[in-house]
């Protein structure tokens, strides 16, 4: 009985997960090694990927830094209505990508008054580079919040406030107390952060408007080269896309545990 | 025979947790199975009881061989030590458990979960959750909810482990008077001397996986066959012959001089069975200085130092005590009134009549 | 517990945190309610009652249903032989766990055509069989279990591992066999873990667009959901009724993470005894 419990799990996970990943990687290399480089190497497929590292580094940065500040903010600040803060925190993980897409669009679009506005300054949001920024920012927001608030919140005042007695202004503090004893929840969410960002899709499908030459990130080229008929790139693109993400998660589980060790009391 | 167990060993790699143990407990007794952490005694309840398997030896169950048989199928009830109740079912459904699987109709398992809850005195808790609970109330649950299937054997680990010890108190003679009504097979797991002592008709004493002695618990305080058991059940103290007697002067030791035995051999003697006295009397007695006086309720004890250096406790009680009129500093005199004698080698210890 | 600091300051920390908030969140989610309910209440209702606009929204809670339903039957039976049992292969299952969390859903999309496309041998085979996946409902539902697969899983693994086996070995003592004790006492205490793993999957379906374009052919009525709805709508410039229908799938979404949060509230008040 025990055998043919494992043996089921074994079989559903390898048809699910498995079958599906071995598939991709016989598509991608299919017609050889060298014909794999030659699809990734191809040049739209390079300026998609350096988009995507470019708008992800932005999307890291801003959020990096906000989400430090919020979390913060919500640990160890009082004021009213924090229980709303803290569920805004987590609306983007609420939305589906498209409505999270829409959003700025409507928001940001030639059709709305701020679109209309910032036209005239000449900045383009949809359409444009910002407005990926934008919805990738968006839909990443709560990662390095939420790996943040526990491990804050575990750590405790004591030693920010010993390090003041000690004639240590709020930004020494800072830098020299609570940041190190973060450290390691910050990377998990920095970690999650960029994973998440790589991926990202369909906010982006939306922002960018589906036409032909816009600009592309590594998953609207991925998309792009599916709905045409030579399929190579997309399979190309998209193995690397994704051993980029599962080396980064393997990153992650090492990570975790020192979250996990930190959070445990230290 | 209610539970006998024959060469049970069980091995952790190197280390010999349960080494060749054999016992067998007679129909409708209560016995102890009494030792110190690592001794093996709650793997060999767990052994007992099918919820682990032995590498070697036989389990035989009111007469049947149980060695091979699953837990479900053995028939025993099993109390736990942190009682194991689940959490998510009332006390009435925790108890009515054990009959629901035996497929028991519904009046007939109501009735005799009202039976138990009335051997309990929890009547009115029936339809609370263990979380609502008390300690000692989980633990009366949980040994009617073993007791509800009627099982033929009954095994307790360490059941009041985790108790307050007034509660335990309580419980403890609680089990007794259970077990005087019930009459059940019952084997449980203690590391209190006490408490077996208190609780048992029986007790198997076990060290480093080995039985040591069984037997009623008087017997073996009064009769120790090994020095584990006699430092194991109360204190003891320990005189090094051959130091005492050279020391000891004018053939007036209160030691016996015919003691066999060659160099090095260990005289025990319970602190009860020591005479203390202002002034000398008929027998040989030490001359000693009450070091300290400590009073413990309705006992005293004395720690003497005897002239010759060796210290020696003294226990009486607090009347004899006050009768004797003794103080810390006093100079008095102690005599025997019984000993043990322990060879060196082999190593068990001789009854010694005075 | 947290203490906070007496120091009242910190003030431009707090501004500059809700100050993004409010424009990366709340500005946001207004100018949605605001496309939603511009024109009023009847309009709105006239756009979530279009008949395509009701069957891609039907669509994808059927599948999204379906797919929650059979991971919290697999999810569960997964972390339980992970838990309890050894077998070879387990570490590095065990790892690759969390691979659809890691890969991006357009590459979802691209795996699952790779694999079932009508190009692909086995797509040719199931072809023939008249099972076809890729541009029919079951390669929606395949790729929802795809992209839900870890949810139930570590929900429940973390509970498993806890969990004191104490209760187990008590039922097995009272004569309960191997299932009846999975039934009666370790499945009551897996519950919350396996709704809450169940209720996020479920969730993150409702929503899901990069891995059910690729697989779903895009044919209205048949194989849109709700998210390709709202995409197709705003591509068409209407971008009132995507608003529309985005509200209702967004509603559904809140009430289940609320849902959810006020389940984790009650359940740490009941069981600490």
């Amino acid at each position: 009985m025990k055998w043919a419990l494992i043996g089921f799990v074994q079989l559903w996970f390898a048809i699910l997960i498995l079958a599906p990943a071995i598939a991709l990687l016989r598509a991608a290399v299919e017609g050889g090694l060298g014909s794999f480089v030659r699809a990734v190497s191809a040049p739209e497929a390079v300026a998609a990927f350096r988009l995507t590292f470019g708008v992800t580094a932005i999307a890291t940065v801003v959020n990096t830094v906000f989400g430090v500040a919020i979390a913060v903010v919500l640990v160890r600040h009082r004021f009213p209505g924090k229980a709303i803060v803290d569920g805004l925190v987590d609306l983007p993980f609420a939305v589906s990508p498209i409505i999270a897409g829409l959003m700025l669009v409507v928001l940001y679009g030639p059709g709305s008054p701020i679109g209309r506005r910032l036209a005239e300054w000449g900045v383009g949001v949809v359409y444009e580079l910002p407005g990926l920024v934008l919805a990738t920012t968006f839909v990443t927001l709560p990662f390095v919040v939420r790996e943040v608030v526990p491990v804050l919140r575990e750590f405790g005042v004591d030693q920010e406030e010993v390090a003041r007695t000690l004639g240590a202004g709020r930004w020494t503090t800072f830098v020299r107390v609570t940041l190190p004893s973060i450290r390691w929840g910050l990377a998990y969410g920095v970690m999650l952060t960029i994973s998440r960002s790589l991926g990202e899709f369909g906010a982006l499908m939306v922002v960018s408007g589906n036409i032909i030459g816009r600009t592309q990130t590594a998953t609207l080229y991925i998309h792009d080269e599916i709905e045409s008929f030579e399929p190579r790139g997309a399979y190309a693109a998209g193995l690397a896309l994704a051993a980029v993400s599962f080396i980064l998660m393997i990153g992650m589980e090492r990570v975790r545990a020192r979250v996990e060790a930190a959070e445990h009391g230290d | 025979m209610g539970i006998a167990v024959r060469r049970l060993t069980k091995r952790f790699g190197d280390y010999r947790a349960v080494d060749d143990v054999s016992f067998e407990i007679p129909s409708g007794q209560l016995v102890a199975l009494l030792g110190p952490s690592g001794s093996g005694k709650s793997t060999i309840l767990r052994i007992i009881a099918g919820l682990e398997s032995a590498d070697s030896g036989e389990v035989v169950l009111t007469g049947e061989l149980a060695t091979a048989m699953p837990v479900q199928r053995r028939g025993i009830g099993f109390v736990f030590q942190h009682y194991a109740l689940f959490r998510h079912m009332t006390v009435r459904q925790n108890i009515a458990f054990g009959l629901e699987i035996q497929k028991l109709p519904r009046p007939e398992i109501a009735r005799r979960v009202d039976e138990l809850l009335d051997l309990i005195q929890l009547t009115s808790m029936a339809n609370r959750y263990p979380t609502q609970l008390s300690g000692g109330q989980r633990q009366r649950v949980a040994l009617a909810r073993a007791l509800a299937p009627r099982p033929k054997v009954l095994l307790l680990d360490e059941p009041f482990g985790a108790l307050d010890s007034q509660v335990r108190d309580e419980l403890r003679s609680w089990l007794r008077r259970l077990h005087d009504e019930v009459h059940v097979t019952s084997l449980f797991v203690t590391h209190d001397q006490q408490e077996a002592f208190e609780v048992s008709d029986q007790i198997v004493v076990l060290n480093k996986g080995r039985v040591e002695q069984m037997g009623p618990p008087q017997q073996l305080y009064e009769h120790p066959r090994s020095d584990f058991v006699t430092k194991f059940l109360g204190s003891v103290n320990i005189l090094p012959v051959d130091a005492i007697l050279a020391m000891d002067q004018d053939d007036e030791s209160p030691l016996p001089l015919d003691l066999p035995g060659p160099d090095g051999s260990m005289v025990y003697v319970r602190p009860h069975d020591l005479h203390v006295t202002k002034q000398p009397g008929q027998k040989p007695a030490w001359s000693a200085r009450i070091v300290r006086l400590t009073h413990l309720g309705g006992l005293v004890r004395l720690d003497l130092l005897l002239n010759q250096g060796t210290p020696v406790t003294v226990q009486m009680s607090r009347d004899e005590c006050a009768q004797l009129g003794l103080a810390q500093g006093d100079e008095v005199f102690t005599a025997l009134k019984d000993l043990k004698y322990l060879t060196p080698a082999p190593g068990f210890v001789e009854d010694y009549v005075i | 517990m947290e203490r906070v600091p007496i120091r009242s300051a910190g003030g431009l920390l707090r501004v500059a945190s809700l100050s993004y908030l409010g424009v990366m969140i709340v500005l946001p989610l207004s100018a949605l309610a605001w496309g939603a309910f511009a024109d009023g209440l009847g309009p709105f209702v006239r756009r979530i009652s279009d008949p395509f606009a009701r069957h891609a929204l039907f669509l994808t809670a059927v599948t999204a249903l379906i797919m929650a339903v059979i991971n919290a039957v697999t999810g569960t039976l997964t972390a339980w032989v992970l838990v309890r049992y050894e077998f070879p292969g387990k570490g590095l299952m065990n790892a690759l766990i969390d691979l659809p969390f890691a890969v991006p859903t357009v590459v979802t999309g691209v795996m699952l055509v790779a694999l079932y496309g009508p190009t692909s041998v086995l797509g040719a085979i199931l072809g023939e069989y008249g099972l076809g996946v890729i541009y029919e409902k079951p390669g929606i539902v395949l790729a929802l279990l795809f992209v839900g697969y870890p949810f139930v899983i570590r929900s429940v693994q973390p509970v498993l591992l806890e969990m004191d086996r104490m209760e187990e070995e008590a039922a097995a003592t009272l004569g309960a066999d191997g299932w009846t004790t999975f039934r009666r006492v370790t499945l009551p205490t897996l519950r919350p873990a396996i709704v809450t793993g169940t209720a996020l999957a479920f969730s993150r379906a409702l929503g899901e667009f990069g891995s059910v374009v690729m697989v779903a052919g895009n044919r209205p009525l048949e194989t849109k959901t709700a998210p390709m709805y709202i995409f197709g709508e705003i591509e068409s410039g209407n971008q009132r009724g995507a608003a529309a229908v985005s509200t209702i799938l967004l509603a559904a979404s809140l009430l289940i993470l609320i849902g959810l949060n006020i389940l984790q509230r009650r359940k740490g008040e009941n069981r600490d005894g």
